[in-house]
């Protein structure tokens, strides 16, 4: 089980970093996705593992979920690239900070 | 387990020789151009002239399509668990599923109206 | 079955609505959307008259848990359901006239305000980690489209750029915490988590799980190491919208939050660790309301004002939070769950109505509302003058308004929780609310003693004049008689927290 507790391990941080670094729109939600694979994958190991169907159908609804959230996330950035042609998030700072 | 991993071998095997051969027969079979002209070596030796580079960017309009696209595709897959039990379900299951399907096609009614599948 | 879905009737309404709302808008190509608008509104007095009929219905086995156990719709969430139907109802009447003075006429508002209502009904529902994923994402999703819903606005798109990427980040960060809650206890209904788990030393998955699920609520409940988007969001986003968001989204979180630490995650079954716990959640009650607090004093934008203003009230939650926490299992709970919607009900009231002010301020595609812009407001549209003092007041906490009774049933209960762990705490927000009076009051000296200096455009209509004068006459009643609300949220507040078994869950 270890193994792939690891690697989810491996993806969420790598989502983490990419999301706090990541300048450019689609990095953005590349990194989201990659948070909520690792914790899909948590959740099939752990499925698989111990026995039981909660998992992944937990996992089901995050995949269906999440597509909806990153389609409205890209809905939002080609909206932000036609007032500034440019998804580059840095760009969005109108607001004072 | 000793007969599953046999059959993987032989599988490799079998592939491996079929392949290789394939190579080796196109390399002994081959017509040979007499000359060796610019014209060989184009990625198209005949039909369309290849035209700008291959790093285009997708025209907008692809994109609501393939939204639209990708949403239902995920949200089918709610049907695939509910396949596998619905033998189980009777009739309550195929009641419900019909209810899921109604509310996607809801929303196809919606993008259809909102003239989100036309390319132009 | 049929209990079952005669008892979520309210959800079908306003799912029903939402759907209704967006067909009926692209098949009849009418421009003017304004009736689509006062169409949403019927439809959630609708709601809130099944939810009236439901509370007098006895056949129905309310508190039991419906659809396997993955959400329960007892008197409590009837309760919280009829608050948020009613923001629902006050953000649409906002919108009908604000909508075409912001060149935004676009139907599909209407529909999304019925899905965030409906996203936040089923988060205050639920009782499985599924539901309450479900919840937060139908949520989270038609808000995001709602920030940045104004197209001609650069404002609105970065603020929905930044809501969506804190809230996708609090999203990952949930759905990883519920990874590993499943790992430790192979279980996602609620009661079946705390059952696994009472008893037993808390592993390195329960640690994980806990340390990931207070971050994810932090964000969004705006508590302060996470609420770096409230200020750039809330300017940014439309004034009805940002009404939704402060009062329906921290409504919805913060009963759901506390339906994860009082029946999910409570002391018995957090065991060694609950100390820690104690003191992490303590000093993000203590740095969200001081931050909050001290950052709003300088703030000239009214909308930036009332961000900082909501991060400090989330940190007044987060006490009561705690203390329902830490009384989860004792019929005590009850009373603390019911302090914690009282408060939500009057802040929401009070938010709808600053936000229905700053609504009226929006004229002719005007965004921002400096307290310049409150200079003479009194002589040019008192009711809009009086509203926000009453909202200025009550957030505030300034008796007789409800905003007061709110505060002081809140501390009480957290004071009556653990006589032990809250004095400080209580201190600490009783100081920061005395802190907090003075630029409350600062909008008042604007808006009552101040000559006008650049007079903006207001928006003129019945429906926003409703909206205000509903919300002024409901944050007095509150105000003025507050012992009825009290009993009746205390009551319906006590048989849901007693400990329901699930079983049949997936």
């Amino acid at each position: 089980m270890t193994p792939y507790l690891l690697l989810a391990a491996a993806l969420f941080c790598v989502g983490v970093y990419g999301l706090l670094t990541q300048r450019h729109g689609i990095g953005i939600l590349v990194s989201i996705e990659l948070m909520v694979n690792a914790a899909n994958i948590n959740l099939v190991t752990f499925a698989h593992f111990r026995g039981g169907t909660a998992g992944p159908a937990l996992a089901l609804f995050a995949l269906a979920l999440t597509v909806a959230e990153v389609a409205v996330g890209l809905a939002i950035l080609l909206l932000l690239y036609r007032q500034k042609g440019d998804v580059q998030v840095d760009d969005a700072k109108e607001l004072r900070q | 387990m000793a007969t599953a991993s046999l059959a993987a071998i032989v599988f490799v095997l079998i592939s491996a020789v079929v392949a290789s051969s394939l190579v080796v027969a196109a390399k002994l079979l081959r017509v040979r151009a007499k000359v060796d002209s610019p014209l060989k070596r184009r990625t198209y030796e005949c039909g369309e002239e290849p035209l700008g580079p291959t790093w285009i960017q997708f025209h907008p309009r692809y994109y609501v399509v393939a939204l639209v696209f990708v949403i239902f595709d995920l949200e089918a897959a709610f049907l695939l668990p509910w396949s596998l039990i619905v033998r189980e379900l009777g009739m309550a299951g195929v009641i419900e599923v019909a209810v899921f399907a109604l509310i996607l096609m809801l929303g196809w009614a919606y993008a259809v109206k909102k003239d989100a599948l036309k390319w132009q | 079955m049929l209990n079952d879905l005669l008892t979520v009737l309210p959800l079908t309404i306003v799912a029903l609505l939402g759907c209704f709302v967006l067909l009926l808008d692209v098949l009849s190509g009418q421009t003017d959307r304004r009736y689509l608008g006062r169409i949403t509104a019927a439809g959630f007095a609708l709601a809130l008259g099944s939810v009236y009929l439901l509370w007098g219905k006895t056949s129905l086995q309310l508190e039991s848990p419906i659809f396997g156990g993955i959400m329960v719709l007892g008197r409590f969430e009837l309760l919280a359901c009829a608050v948020l139907l009613l923001i629902g109802l006050f953000v649409t009447l906002m919108s009908i006239d604000w909508a075409p003075e912001q060149g935004v006429s676009i139907g599909e508002l209407y529909a999304l305000v019925c899905f965030a209502v409906l996203g936040m009904m089923l988060l205050v529902t639920a009782t499985h980690m599924i539901s309450l994923f479900l919840g937060l994402e139908v949520m989270s999703v038609a808000i995001y489209v709602l920030a940045a819903f104004k197209r001609n606005s650069p404002y609105a798109a970065e603020a929905g750029m930044k809501y969506f990427v804190l809230g996708a980040f609090g999203t990952g960060l949930l759905l990883y915490g519920m990874a590993y809650a499943y790992g430790a206890t192979g279980k996602l209904a609620f009661a079946d988590v705390a059952q696994a788990l009472a008893g037993k030393e808390p592993t390195g998955y329960v640690k994980l799980a806990v340390l990931m699920l207070v971050a994810a609520f932090g964000f969004k409940l705006a508590l302060v190491p996470f609420h770096m988007w409230t200020p750039d969001v809330y300017e940014g986003a439309p004034a009805p919208v940002t009404a939704l968001m402060a009062a329906g989204v921290k409504t919805a979180a913060v009963i759901a939050a506390g339906r994860v630490f009082v029946t999910a995650l409570p002391p018995s079954a957090l065991g060694s660790l609950e100390p820690t716990v104690f003191k992490i959640l303590g000093v993000l009650a203590v740095i969200t309301m001081t931050a909050g607090n001290l950052m709003a004093l300088p703030q000239r934008n009214l909308k930036r004002m009332l961000a900082y203003s909501a991060v400090a009230h989330a940190g007044y939650l987060l006490i009561g939070l705690m203390a329902a926490h830490h009384v989860a299992g004792q019929p005590q709970v009850g009373d603390v769950m019911g302090a914690l919607l009282v408060y939500l009900f009057v802040y929401a009231l009070a938010n709808l109505a600053a936000f229905a002010v700053v609504s009226l301020l929006g004229g002719q595609s005007q965004e921002d509302v400096s307290l310049d812009h409150l200079s003479g407001l009194s002589g040019r549209h008192p009711l809009g003058a009086a509203v926000l003092a009453l909202a200025m007041l009550s957030l505030a906490g300034v008796p007789p308004t409800a905003g007061f009774f709110g505060k002081l049933t809140l501390f009480k209960e957290a004071l009556r929780a653990d006589e032990g762990k809250f004095p400080w705490l209580v201190v600490l927000a009783v100081l920061n609310s005395v802190v907090s009076v003075f630029y409350y009051l600062r909008v008042l000296v604007h808006t009552y003693f101040r000559d006008a200096l650049r007079p903006v455009l207001l928006v003129r209509g019945t429906a926003l004049t409703l909206a205000l004068g509903l919300l002024a006459f409901l944050t007095l009643q509150v105000g003025l008689f507050p012992s009825r609300w009290f009993e009746a949220t205390a009551q319906a507040a006590r048989p849901a927290t007693t400990q329901v078994s699930t079983s049949a869950a997936p």
